[in-house]
């Protein structure tokens, strides 16, 4: 009980992310939270619930980590050059397992698609503040005449979008290089 | 003589709407007996372990579905027809199976840790690409960029198997319509695009 009390929940919920990200929704039981959390049954049961752990390790995705990064994108000055090095780090990130498994916000796309409504909430958050930043860059870009078709800016962001996706399969079987070679070829397409 | 008392075929369709549902992790071996109505002694005799099911369950996906939609790309039509059809072949609505794809959902759980899945999906995207550089010969397409735009649209596969999951039916048209122009222009623009 003692040691219930001690932890915080933010660091409940970092915990149970780690577990839903490697092992998907789904596969989670309350067991498992339980003891993954070191916790009683019961805590899982009646206080923090798995839904509960699982929506706010989302949010955290969304706010701790993603957010930050997109802020830097946004700002960046760099044009094109910038989403090169967003996507470069994203490489690293989901070879080094710095991303446990994948990208969570892709995993649950996957694994629970449209069934919940409150996780659609999460994405449209998720997908939108990422398209909208890279609809920034691609200003940036513009200004720096680096794109030769500036009406096609909307497009342009919604492929970007798409590319997060097919990173999460191909980083499974490409090695690092194969991963950034591919990766400038799909930037080539909106120069 | 004893003959087998279920029909493998369907015990496996069985299961690929099991795991297909629910995930291969979160599926004990009760649940594929209860699905599947064959009791745990006789699966395990046939199958081996719950991962023989699993890979037997992924090789009749592939032999009845995914050969199906790859043979779309050898058909006689112009190239972005066939292409946007391969596409969107995976996105229908149909009774049998969610939209998207079986190897694909099972590879995003499971093919950092098990090799198993790994060299299955390492094949099948392989086998997808050898599809796509076989319909570019066809196209008079420039052979110094066949493997280039195949390794592009094999890209598309991917994002588009996991993106379209979440977009209503003109969405996913709209995206691969889209990202079929942006990766075919290209060519043009290049000058080596019959």
């Amino acid at each position: 009980m003692a040691r219930t009390l001690n932890k915080t929940y933010p660091e409940f919920v970092k915990k149970a992310q780690h577990l839903f990200w490697i092992k998907g929704y789904k596969t989670v039981t309350a067991e498992d939270l339980a003891e993954h959390l070191n916790v009683s049954l019961s805590v899982i049961y009646n206080k923090y619930t798995k839904d509960m752990l699982f929506m706010d390790a989302l949010d955290s995705y969304v706010i701790s980590l993603s957010d930050p990064i997109m802020a830097e994108i946004r700002n960046s000055k760099e044009g094109l050059e910038s989403l090169r090095n967003f996507f470069y780090m994203l490489i690293d990130a989901l070879l080094d397992k710095t991303f446990p498994r994948s990208c969570l916000m892709v995993n649950t796309v996957v694994e629970l698609r449209n069934e919940q409504n409150r996780v659609s909430d999460i994405y449209d958050r998720y997908f939108g503040n990422m398209r909208a930043s890279y609809l920034a860059v691609l200003n940036h870009a513009i200004e720096m005449d680096q794109i030769k078709n500036p009406q096609k800016i909307e497009a342009y962001a919604d492929f970007l979008v798409g590319l997060i996706f097919g990173l999460s399969i191909l980083y499974k079987i490409k090695s690092k290089t194969q991963l950034q070679l591919y990766i400038d070829e799909q930037l080539a397409l909106i120069e | 003589m004893r003959y087998k008392e279920f029909n493998t075929n369907k015990v496996l369709e069985s299961c690929i709407t099991l795991f297909w549902q629910h995930g291969f992790g979160s599926c004990a071996i009760n649940d594929i007996v209860k699905k599947t109505n064959v009791n745990r002694f006789s699966l395990y005799k046939e199958f081996e372990n719950k991962e023989g099911i699993l890979l037997a369950a992924l090789d009749l996906y592939y032999e009845r579905y995914s050969r199906k939609q790859i043979a779309l790309l050898k058909q006689d039509f112009p190239l972005r027809k066939i292409l946007k059809e391969f596409f969107l072949s995976y996105l229908e609505n149909n009774e049998t199976h969610p939209p998207g794809c079986f190897i694909i959902h099972i590879s995003t759980e499971l093919a950092d840790n098990n090799s198993n899945i790994k060299t299955r999906l390492d094949e099948y995207l392989k086998q997808i690409e050898n599809a796509l550089i076989s319909l570019l010969q066809r196209h008079e397409i420039s052979v110094k960029i066949h493997e280039q735009l195949a390794i592009r649209l094999t890209g598309l596969f991917c994002n588009s198997m996991c993106f379209c999951l979440i977009q209503n039916s003109e969405e996913r048209i709209s995206y691969i319509e889209m990202s079929l122009d942006l990766i075919l222009n290209k060519i043009d623009q290049d000058g080596t695009y019959a």
